[in-house]
């Protein structure tokens, strides 16, 4: 099924990204030990201070010493992002009432304001780890709608540099586009009172109710194009640039600095054996990334389905065909072509009509989200289901695109192992956007550095031996593994599929196109845990050996409530314990919200929980006393 | 969609009850309740349940009008009405200020408190100058600035709304007689003992002030009830800097009285709450509140009294449904639209046997399966093996343990 079958309803608008950036940086963030840097001369009262001046940029110009969003809170908001086409069973639904109605993604909370998603890297230097947490999306409203729940997180897919930015107008990650896919449990859609009013609606729902294997609803949506310093202000003034930011900051700004994407997308059914996290459908990945054209280098990659007795064949192009500035122009490829290389070798058959500019450019892009149909024509379904599929480029007389039969990926693509854990892995093979046949492929599974660029061996089988240039057979259409690590810290395990009769390829790493977990070791904490005892585990020791961190490096936590602050700290025990629980993970309620608190230091945190409220031993160089009120009395 | 939901209106809602009103206007406080019209809360078990379950409006603003006579001066006259003033009399403690503190009921270390009769606190270093307030000499102890779900509440001057708990004398005797003045007392109680069973005549009050200052807040001021208070500062690492002496006005005032088994769940506010400290009220107050709190408010017109409203009263879960939600924008301001006094306080608990970090002394209040913000409403879940109800009485939270 997926987005390529039809029902499907399409959506474009914005996402509003406000992630704390200050941990992006290994000047100031210690990955490895999850603590903060304080350089030589920076007091620890000074150190936010510090993170918020203005610095040199190779190259000129300034920016913020931690990054453009000091005070980000890692919401993100699903802004003006509505429907803007529906095609029911049949085809095209004009009249769809889901048509300009919202999508929205809400998160857990703590209050009655309802949070969106939260963004939060596994890998906080890095840009290949994107995790997008929440509860449920919103389609559509009250009246005309349908919610449904999160099965896992969401993660950032095809990360290319989409914008060929020939104005020269974007910054920081503005030219680079990432695709996102969640499915929706089928067993907790809240359809709301008229959604059968919506033809689209009405056929996802029948389509669920009658096909047993689907597992809900499912989105696919590309952000692309973001901006920055576009939606903070501080007393009246647009802080559009870094050294007014820096100045706002100085003079006690403290609010977000969210960063805007283009999004574009859509939602449809979610079929038997698909991931929920990414597409499996027949998977068309760039073939020119070694041009010298511009255009085509940017080319992403693409999914394909057949449908036989429609007679016809679907691209999903969310992120597929680069967009040449800031207004969003979309490259003109001239003709693309659909074709299939057959199985048993020849020459290329085109499929249908070669899709013309018009279909592609800018505005028919974002109408129908990216998806375009292709009638057979004069091709041979079985043709088309057996061979290789291909688009070629009439303008530059090249195939920009060329499928990768199998397919290695899996919902588990951001992972965190505590020191001395196990966790299991799973990994779902797909040939040809279907399950593989036993006996057909296996697995390579590869190991690298946060950079890619180097093969590591810190994460093993539990009986220690590398997770590197591992075969495994796919039984079932799957291949599991349980992975320990010997040192905290990021790697990327990445999965190759190869067919069962050839020998392990060479792997060059691509986060683009190639299935992966990344995986971040937490800090090894258990010996201090366990070398801290109860008497030792004063306030002062907790907030300078666990707290610290998220006080300084992610301040806007201790503007909502001071983690600096023994009395606020022991007010929201009952909170922190429940934040804190690893069966919050997924949830919006967990924190840290950059979820790298390991599990020394959670246990630190709740057995001094267990010690207040007048256990908790004093601290060096205090005198603190408990609350008492005085003992002077008087008749009143 | 929880809504909001007061059992026993539809049954027996009387709007003139007891107080007999018809008049409006100053006039009209003649036609207040008298003392002996009230106080079958804390003599007549049966009636208090009866009134309480059929016409809780009435029986909450008769609470109101209990808890606010004017108490008898000194020690010895605490938890006694004096029977010479009437309501909105002014110039010493209500009959709930006379009550005794959490502050009092719950001493560091675990220490057993003082007997009943024992002087009203006053702040280190002697009072203040200030200007005069409506509770006379007294001084409020404020104990808490933080809400059952971790966050303040910051009043227009950026100051934190500050807490304070009393407890009449049959819930403080309770506490007293049976050692649940500390953590180790508890937890004893409750391996001896099980839960917890206050008797039915137990009341506890919960205030919600608002620093008032006697310039910036002079128009205000008069339309609050207003009491001398004091509260410690602290530095970041909880040591005490000093003390503030404040004039501060009451924007919320919750009763729980034992009349039912489930406790009965009262709460008032300042009617200028949401103007003046900012707060949106989520869940309207219920029109039949309204009508009866127009009624009552012209009646008390002249007093400091009329500028207060019932928002609500519960006397029941609702079901799972279709849960009972009261809130008080003072008190739950921030999980207003899951805020069930009794599902809460319902999980009230202690430990039988001695803490561990997996196993704190308390099972937690907060519920991860139904939603945000995460708090329980409707019906409530059975605590986990090994802990002990504590009826409903949150209070219990401000014991600490005993030091050896």
């Amino acid at each position: 099924m997926s987005v390529l079958q039809l029902p499907r309803a399409n959506f474009h608008g914005t996402t509003t990204w406000d992630p704390n950036t200050a941990n992006n940086s290994n000047k100031i963030y210690n990955e490895d030990k999850a603590l903060p840097i304080k350089p030589p001369g920076v007091a620890w009262d000074g150190f936010v201070d510090w993170l918020t001046d203005t610095v040199d940029v190779r190259g000129g110009g300034k920016t913020v010493r931690g990054g453009w969003n000091v005070y980000g809170d890692h919401n993100v908001i699903f802004d003006q992002l509505t429907f803007v086409s529906a095609e029911a069973a049949d085809g095209p639904a004009t009249n769809d009432p889901l048509i300009g109605k919202p999508i929205t993604i809400v998160s857990e909370g703590f209050t009655d304001r309802k949070p969106g998603g939260r963004l939060v890297d596994v890998d906080p230097y890095g840009s290949t780890s994107s995790q997008l947490f929440f509860d449920r999306i919103v389609i559509g409203d009250d009246d005309v709608g349908v919610t449904g729940h999160r099965v896992t997180r969401m993660y950032s897919r095809w990360i290319g540099s989409r914008n060929l930015d020939e104005n020269g107008e974007l910054m920081i990650a503005g030219p680079v586009g990432v695709i996102w896919q969640c499915g929706l449990d089928k067993d907790r859609l809240e359809w709301s009172a008229n959604a059968d009013s919506s033809p689209t609606l009405k056929a996802l729902r029948q389509a669920i109710e009658a096909d047993p294997g689907s597992q809900g609803i499912v989105l696919t949506f590309a952000t692309y194009r973001t901006l920055y310093y576009q939606t903070a202000s501080y007393k009246g003034q647009r802080l559009d640039d870094a050294v007014k930011l820096s100045a706002a900051y100085k003079d006690g700004f403290t609010g977000g600095n969210p960063a805007v994407s283009v999004t574009t997308g859509s939602l449809g059914l979610w079929g038997a054996d698909e991931l929920s996290t990414g597409p499996t459908d027949r998977f068309l990945v760039p073939a020119q990334r070694g041009s010298r054209e511009a255009a085509l280098k940017a080319v992403g990659p693409a999914n394909a389905r057949l449908d036989e007795s429609a007679g016809t064949v679907t691209l999903d192009m969310v992120a597929t065909v680069p967009e040449t500035d800031a207004e969003l122009t979309k490259a003109d490829l001239g003709d693309l072509s659909l074709q299939v290389i057959p199985a048993g070798g020849g020459a290329p058959v085109t499929i249908g009509t070669p899709l013309a500019y018009s279909g592609y450019e800018r505005d028919a892009y974002q109408r129908s989200g990216g998806t375009v149909t292709f009638d057979l024509g004069g091709a041979d379904p079985e043709t088309v289901e057996a061979g290789t599929l291909q688009v070629v480029s009439a303008k530059y007389n090249v195939a920009i695109l060329s499928e990768q039969v199998l397919l290695a990926d899996t919902d588990q693509r951001g992972c965190y192992v505590d020191q001395d854990e196990e966790r299991e892995i799973t990994v779902r093979v797909y040939d040809r956007g279907a399950p593989v046949a036993d006996g057909k492929a296996k697995v390579l599974i590869s190991q690298f550095d946060s950079n890619w660029s180097r093969m590591t061996m810190s994460a093993v089988t539990p009986d220690g031996k590398p997770l590197n240039k591992v075969v495994l057979d796919v039984e079932n259409g799957a291949v599991s593994f349980k992975v320990k690590v010997t040192q905290p810290g990021i790697v990327y395990l990445v999965y190759t599929a190869f067919p069962a009769d050839q020998t392990a390829p060479v792997v060059r790493p691509d986060p683009q196109i190639q299935g992966y977990t990344a995986l971040r070791g937490m800090p090894f904490d258990n010996q201090l845990e366990q070398n801290t005892g109860d008497d030792e585990l004063s306030w002062k020791f907790l907030y300078e050996n666990v707290l610290r961190t998220w006080d300084k490096v992610y301040p806007i936590m201790s503007e909502v409530r001071s983690l600096h602050t023994k009395s606020v700290f022991a007010d929201m025990a009952e909170q922190v314990r429940f934040a804190v629980d690893p069966q919050q993970f997924e949830t919006g309620w967990y924190m840290p919200i950059t979820r790298d608190l390991s599990a020394g230091k959670r246990k630190l945190i709740l057995r001094y929980l267990n010690l207040l409220p007048n256990r908790v031993p004093p601290d060096d160089d205090s005198d603190t006393q408990p609350f008492e009120m005085p003992a002077e009395r008087a008749e009143v | 969609m929880a809504r909001i939901r007061f059992a026993g209106i539809a049954t027996g809602l009387a709007v003139a009850g007891v107080l007999g009103i018809h008049a409006a206007g100053p006039a009209a406080a003649q036609n207040l309740p008298k003392l002996d019209h009230l106080k079958y809360i804390t003599q007549d078990a049966k009636a208090s349940k009866a009134k309480a379950l059929k016409r809780p409006i009435e029986y909450a603003w008769d609470v109101f009008f209990l808890a606010n006579w004017p108490a008898l001066p000194g020690a010895k006259g605490r938890g006694k009405p004096d029977p010479s003033k009437k309501i909105g009399d002014t110039g010493g403690p209500m009959l709930w200020q006379s009550w005794k503190g959490d502050d009092e009921t719950y001493p560091p270390n675990g220490v057993i408190p003082g007997p009943w009769a024992t002087p009203y606190p006053v702040p280190p270093g002697g009072a203040a100058k200030l200007p005069p307030a409506d509770t006379g000499d007294l001084w409020t102890p404020l104990t808490g600035n933080v809400q059952a779900d971790g966050f303040d509440l910051k009043g227009p001057d950026g100051q934190p709304i500050r807490y304070h708990i009393r407890l009449n004398r049959p819930a403080f005797e309770y506490v007293r007689r049976n050692k649940l003045y500390s953590i180790d007392g508890q937890i004893s109680f409750a391996k001896a003992n099980g839960a917890l069973d206050f008797r039915w005549d137990a009341i506890e009050a919960k205030a919600a002030w608002r620093e008032l200052d006697p310039v910036k807040d002079k128009d205000e001021i008069p339309k609050y009830f207003t009491s001398h208070a004091f509260y410690p500062q602290r530095d970041d690492d909880g040591n005490i800097t000093g003390w503030k002496k404040v004039l501060v006005g009451l924007t919320g005032l919750h009763f729980a009285t034992k009349a039912i088994d489930n406790w009965v769940w009262i709460t008032f506010e300042q009617v200028d709450n949401e103007e003046w400290t900012g707060v949106h009220r989520v869940n309207p107050i219920p029109d039949k509140v309204k009508q009866y709190n127009a009624k009552v408010q012209r009646l008390l017109a002249g007093t400091p009294w009329e500028n207060y409203e019932l928002v609500g009263v519960q006397t029941d879960f609702g079901t799972e449904d279709d849960p009972t939600i009261l809130a008080n924008t003072q008190i739950e301001s921030h999980f207003q639209s899951r805020s069930s006094c009794m599902s809460c306080h319902g999980m009230a608990n202690v430990k039988q046997s001695e803490p561990t970090p997996e196993n704190p002394v308390r099972a937690s209040y907060v519920d991860p399966n139904h939603g945000s913000p995460p708090y329980y409403v409707g019906p409530i879940p059975d605590l986990p093996e090994g802990y002990s109800h504590t009826d409903f009485v949150f209070s219990l939270y401000r014991a600490q343990y005993e030091k050896n």
